[in-house]
């Protein structure tokens, strides 16, 4: 399953919708992305990123930026690692 | 509520038998232990931590008990120090039988970590816990059912209510080592079988497992070494062994979970029930334009009779200065250039607030976070990194973080490509100039316009990248995203974050418009005398010839472009300045300025109320003609066709947006990078806007 997973990782897909596609629920498919996170198999897009300058203050979707550390993060997000997408394709 | 067998607790420890509560977090463990324990309850802390430890010691028939409740773990696979210490307590300090707490509402989500516990070989015996919530959730468990596959006991609890745990701790007591139920691939199997036969614990299995999936365990050096041999060979063969053991026990859990199950799986929640339409294939990206377009319609509706009262404002008190006792040259800039010029930019700024209040609206509604998944879809198609949407879509909001937002981009090329693609999104701070010659010129569609602006923008910086992904030869990547379920925002705080972000752009952009303003002014006065004959308009005509060929011709419009280059948000002040500097105000008593405001206040007002039914689609026409500053609306359209304002307006929505973003693409990407961008935003600005005054004229 966890095979099914990475190999689903290569097109955009919502948790809800993979989940119900491997037929499982999705608190379990987000359990199962964290285990590969952990392992390094998939990492959490924009997390860990840049400077907000200043100049950002008035941006009308800051809340979306990931580097302003805004209350609202931008949505969560797991992509294959560069080694695990080459493995998978 | 204690367990009703359990006395209380006494002073001997000889014989001690050990029960230790292992489950996912938030799953009652702590609820649980207290339930039984009651006020035998101590509180520490585990050896060499500060991660909390809650033990109890109890007489339960006759015999010592102490109960152990372990950190929360997904897995003895551990990935932090709480899930450490519980896998180090499983395996050097092995308790005599383990209560496995399972929150019933998640239970496929928590059979994993039970699939782990039957192979470290400890009896078991499982609380379902919560399973009033699971019912409440639409699961319909069966516990029996499950006791069967598992082959351990398991006890319905609700450990809140002290329900399902009066014979849980003679049933631990009483419980056998279980047999492992997950089996993995043969190569696998293999494997365990040889290293459990040499590492000889009853927990061997697991330990196998947890060494072939590279896990680093406290452990005999000699097995590990064997275990590493042996995970390096199934690796050579192509066969990830943590990939099968986690796949075979996730999809053991799977099919646990299904015949465990009564009925089916509980019905869609209202947010899978609006994200079927919303995030459809075909359906998901024209109900994404309809929002934005909503967004526009909402804008313009409620600000335009706001920037017309400015308007009238500006009138007035540039009125009031001519009538002050002044010297010419003072008089001249207080008017011309604090009132012309920075004036007619703040004129702006209801825009801003109610686009930032509709901007809000989407981002804590959820609909902003489908926007996010919507356009990553939308890069995939177009065989971008789909990552890339984040700083594209930030460019929308400012180009400057969202340039040093592809830092989260791990390719260089996929970096770059997004980089140049990211000026051409339109930043807030070329809608003013959107909204002033939208509102002149095509006041019917002034929405429409500026919304087709915006997609223009995020166009051609798809074309772009997609253009430099064929030429740098990048592979587009893409992932799977967890979105927040819709609510409905509280009025208020949107109220409250989009006054603060407009008194944010206010505060943040008054200083470099007025420092930009006051130098325009005086290059218009250098050397004193007429307008036409100044340095600025000298300069101005120059390029004039330039941009002929785009219906652009007068210089105040041409020179307007000139400290565009340095900020957007300058473009409108400078044409206030052209064309409003060389007009002299009507001078305006106190009381006639007064009631003049007051009558414009009323009238704000009456329009905003009047627009609020168009929002609903009751009105097509939208309040379009006064959004503009009267006097500069009709310089403007003296002086220019409306072929010839698409020009312009395609031009600042395509040249480079400011040497701020300019500063950052040199920063992150070098000065050569930089300078490609700079000529490859004008060029294309160029002919994109010729080619749109071709068109429409």
């Amino acid at each position: 399953m966890t095979k099914q997973l990475l190999r689903a990782l290569s097109r955009p897909a919502r948790v809800n919708t993979l989940a119900e596609r491997l037929g499982v629920e999705p608190g379990t498919l987000v359990a199962m992305l964290e285990v590969l996170e952990a392992k390094g198999y998939v990492v959490r897009a924009y997390e860990g990123s840049p400077h907000c300058p200043p100049s950002c203050a008035s941006c009308a979707i800051r809340s979306l930026c990931p580097a302003a550390f805004a209350p609202a993060a931008a949505p969560t997000t797991w992509r294959l690692t560069e080694k695990e997408r080459r493995a998978v394709n | 509520m204690g367990c009703p067998r359990c006395d209380a607790a006494v002073q001997t420890r000889s014989k001690t038998y050990t029960i230790a509560l292992v489950g996912n977090p938030n799953t009652g463990k702590s609820t649980l232990i207290n339930a039984l324990a009651g006020s035998d309850l101590s509180v520490g802390n585990w050896a060499g931590t500060t991660v909390e430890r809650l033990e109890a010691e109890l007489i339960h028939a006759g015999q010592t008990l102490t109960l152990v409740d372990l950190p929360g773990t997904y897995s003895l696979f551990s990935t932090t120090p709480e899930e450490q210490i519980a896998r180090d307590a499983l395996l050097q300090d092995p308790p005599d039988a383990i209560i496995a707490v399972l929150d019933a509402g998640n239970l496929e989500r928590n059979l994993p970590l039970l699939l782990e516990l039957l192979e470290l070989g400890h009896p078991v015996v499982v609380a379902l816990n919560m399973i009033d919530e699971a019912k409440a959730k639409g699961y319909d468990i069966d516990p029996r059912a499950l006791e069967t596959e598992l082959g351990v006991p398991v006890r319905p609890t609700v450990a809140s209510r002290g329900q399902g745990l009066e014979d849980l701790i003679d049933l631990a007591m009483s419980a056998k080592s279980p047999r492992p139920l997950t089996r993995y691939p043969p190569a696998i199997e293999a494997a365990i079988e040889a290293l459990t036969a040499t590492i000889q614990r009853p927990e061997g299995r697991w330990i196998a497992l947890a060494l072939l999936a590279g896990e680093d365990l406290p452990t005999d050096p000699e097995h590990a070494h064997q275990a590493e041999e042996r995970r390096a060979a199934l690796l050579a063969e192509g066969v990830d062994p943590f990939i099968e053991i986690t796949g075979a026990r996730f999809g053991l859990a799977r099919a646990l979970f299904e015949k465990t199950l009564k009925g089916r799986r509980p019905v869609r929640s209202v947010t899978n029930r609006i994200d079927r339409l919303v995030l459809h294939p075909w359906l998901g990206p024209i109900f994404f334009l309809l929002g934005m377009l909503l967004v526009f319609r909402f804008t313009f509706s409620l600000s335009a009779p706001w920037v017309g009262f400015i308007g009238t404002a500006q009138a007035v008190l540039a009125g009031w200065i001519e009538a002050l006792p002044l010297p010419v040259l003072l008089a001249s800039f207080l008017a011309e250039a604090l009132v012309g010029g920075v004036g007619t930019v703040l004129a702006f700024t209801p825009v801003l607030f109610f686009l930032y209040l509709a901007m809000g609206f989407l981002e804590a509604s959820g609909f902003m976070a489908r926007a996010a998944f919507i356009a990553d879809r939308l890069m995939h198609a177009a065989g971008l990194p789909g990552r890339a949407f984040i700083p594209m879509v930030l460019g929308f909001g400012c180009n400057v973080p969202a340039v040093y937002a592809t830092r989260t981009l791990e390719a260089w090329t996929d970096r770059v490509r997004t980089a140049l693609a990211i000026p051409f999104m339109s930043c807030s701070a070329r809608l003013p100039v959107f909204v002033l010659f939208a509102a002149i010129f095509f006041p019917q569609n002034a929405a429409l316009v500026v919304f087709g602006l915006y997609l223009l923008g995020l166009a051609v910086g798809l074309a772009t990248a997609w253009l430099l992904g064929r030429l740098l030869k990048a592979d587009p990547s893409t992932g799977v995203m967890e979105l927040p379920p819709y609510r409905w925002p509280r009025a208020d705080v949107l109220w409250r974050q989009a006054k603060s972000r407009t008194m944010r752009f206010v505060t943040g952009a008054t200083g470099p418009i007025l420092v930009a303003v006051m130098l325009i002014w005086a290059l218009l006065h250098f050397p004193p005398g007429s307008l036409d004959r100044s340095l600025y308009a000298t300069v101005s005509r120059g390029l004039g010839t330039l941009f002929a060929p785009l219906g652009l011709s007068d210089w105040r419009v041409v020179g307007a472009l000139i400290p565009g280059f340095v900020a957007k948000e300058v473009v409108v002040g400078a044409l206030g300045l052209g064309f409003l500097g060389a007009q002299a105000p009507d001078a305006v008593g106190w009381l006639t300025g007064l009631a003049t405001l007051a009558g414009a206040l009323l009238e704000a007002i009456r329009q905003t109320l009047a627009a609020l039914p168009a929002l609903v689609g009751l009105s097509l026409q939208l309040p379009g003609p006064t959004v503009a500053p009267s006097p500069l609306s009709a310089s403007l359209q003296s002086v220019l066709s409306p072929a010839a304002a698409s020009a312009f307006l395609v031009y600042v929505l395509l040249y480079t947006p400011c040497v701020a973003t300019l500063s950052a693409l040199r920063q992150e990407f070098g000065r050569r990078w930089m300078l490609i961008s700079v000529a490859y935003q004008l060029t294309l600005a160029y002919l994109l806007a010729f080619l749109a005054y071709r068109i429409l004229a």
